[in-house]
């Protein structure tokens, strides 16, 4: 990496210090649990034009439509209050299990109904768009404009 | 020629944008010198809570005005009222962002650009003067076959920092996490799913009790947004904040809130926040690109081929006391007094005076 500090180029010292500091951090397993590319939002930005965007961001809303319900890091301060405060927490995310589930199955539940309204909008329109020029295209032939 | 009217044409104008900011400051220069000076934007590019500071467009025709200045970033119908004007012109070149950017985002934006930089040899050729607020932005002009062009470094109003903090805001962040910064419009070309890749490796791997705050509204380009949140999401970063606006007082508190203030935006013209934050004694890290060196002014740091990793421990040893921070700190400081030693008035006098 190429750095400067304060005006001073120090990528040879403090640049090749940090560049050997986040070798070791690329080796920490898992990683940031980052999504396979073709999956990831910042597929997006690939996107050709609006409507491409749309049909992207659709697919990959369908893919994000249930709510995580796996274990997570519970923040915590420091000392052993925090260090209580934060077991009492993690009991209490095993022992309300059941009802998160149920409560996390009926959002999941309006979330993909949601989805699906949403393409079955999309789908509308599009078929009314197609519709509609189809019917200009013809008016305008009828009335020789346009395609000239 | 004996000026009497100066006035100035933007596209749009918002609390806490750049040129809206840089209009302000030259309108009380100008006012500072004897010369009446207003600011006029097309209507509908004025954020409602702005309108106090700016005349409508429609109305400069009928204002007897010697010197027009026109900040031009992007197309726009201040351009056809720029064309007409009776008066000396001046074009202020802050940049166009490549439309390439906007591709797939916002096709309306895409166009805007293509047609601002198709235009801006004709609009330069226009001017009597034109003057760039980067010498970055002036060698594209000069790329352009547009000669004399003067450079006036983005004016620096410190003003709006100035008030009180947000109490509530300041509440909020009274918190013992670190608070990473980002402040500017949430646009394509600010890359900040860059940044927020960065903070994942560094929230998960180097400091658990951080949050990332981003500043900046919805509105830039809402299908970036879009994508941001949703990337934030599957990242699992609660630690995200989207903070959709932020009045002068807010802003001024989370930059008081800040530890460090960072931007991998891969194009700038200029960059103020990176100035902002200096002001606010917020250590600033940001990509080595377009007009930041000459924002960033020998302070703070900057990077250029970095990994996210890379960058996280960057952030971790900046966030971390110690002599890089202080080191960092105390060139920062330097700039401020550069920047408040500037003699604005004087630089202004002298440009307008050779009109």
């Amino acid at each position: 990496m190429k750095l400067s500090v304060a005006g001073q180029d120090q990528s040879a010292s403090l640049g090749n210090e940090i560049a050997a500091e986040a070798a070791r951090l690329a080796q920490v397993p898992g990683g940031i649990g980052a999504l396979d590319p073709a999956h990831s939002a910042r597929q997006l930005a690939a996107a050709t034009s609006e409507a491409d965007y749309l049909q992207h961001y659709l697919k990959l809303l369908r893919m994000r439509q249930g709510v995580r319900t796996s274990d997570f890091y519970i923040p915590r301060r420091a000392g052993w209050v925090g260090h209580f405060v934060a077991c009492i927490k993690a009991r209490l995310w095993r022992l309300l299990r059941y009802q998160h589930d149920r409560l996390t199955l009926q959002q999941n539940l309006i979330n993909e109904l949601a989805a699906h309204a949403v393409e079955f909008q999309q789908e509308a329109w599009q078929q009314e768009v197609a519709d509609l020029k189809r019917r200009v295209a013809a008016l305008e032939q009828k009335n020789g404009v346009g395609s000239a | 020629m004996n000026l009497t009217a100066v006035h100035q044409l933007v596209a749009g104008f918002a609390a806490g944008d750049a040129i809206s900011l840089e209009a302000v400051a030259i309108r009380e220069a100008c006012r500072a010198l004897g010369y009446a000076s207003d600011i006029f934007a097309p209507a509908e590019s004025v954020t409602p809570d702005t309108r106090h500071d700016v005349r409508p467009l429609e109305e400069l025709p009928s204002v007897a005005t010697q010197a027009l200045i026109y900040h031009y970033s992007i197309q726009s119908r201040a351009t056809d009222v720029f064309r007409r004007a009776a008066a000396r012109k001046v074009m202020i070149y802050h940049n166009i962002t490549p439309a390439e950017y906007f591709r797939g985002f916002d096709e309306a934006v895409e166009r805007q650009l293509t047609l601002g930089r198709q235009e801006l040899g004709s609009i330069a050729a226009l001017a009597d003067a034109v003057w760039a607020d980067s010498a970055f932005n002036a060698q594209e002009l000069a790329a352009l076959g547009v000669q004399n062009v003067r450079v006036l470094p983005l004016l620096f109003s410190p003003t709006m920092l100035e008030v009180a903090p947000d109490s509530a805001i300041q509440q909020r962040l009274a918190t013992p996490s670190k608070k990473i910064l980002f402040v500017g419009r949430i646009a394509p070309n600010k890359c900040v799913e860059d940044l927020i890749e960065v903070f994942a490796w560094y929230h998960r791997h180097l400091e658990r009790r951080s949050e990332l705050l981003l500043i900046g509204s919805e509105r830039s380009c809402p299908r970036y947004f879009a994508m941001l949140r949703m990337y934030a999401g599957e990242l699992d970063l609660p630690a995200v904040s989207f903070v959709r606006y932020a009045s002068p007082a807010g802003l001024v508190a989370f930059y008081e809130g800040a530890d460090l203030f960072v931007t991998t935006s891969r194009h700038e013209g200029y960059c103020l926040p990176v100035v902002e934050a200096m002001y606010k004694s917020v250590p600033v890290l940001a990509r080595n690109v377009g007009g930041v060196p000459e924002a960033m002014d020998g302070a703070g740091v900057m990077f250029d081929d970095a990994s996210p990793m890379e960058l996280a421990c960057l952030m971790h040893r900046l966030i971390t006391p110690g002599p890089l921070r202080s080191t960092v700190l105390a060139a920062q400081q330097a700039r401020i007094e550069r920047l408040r030693a500037r003699p604005v008035l004087q630089e202004l006098r002298e440009l307008l005076a050779a009109l």
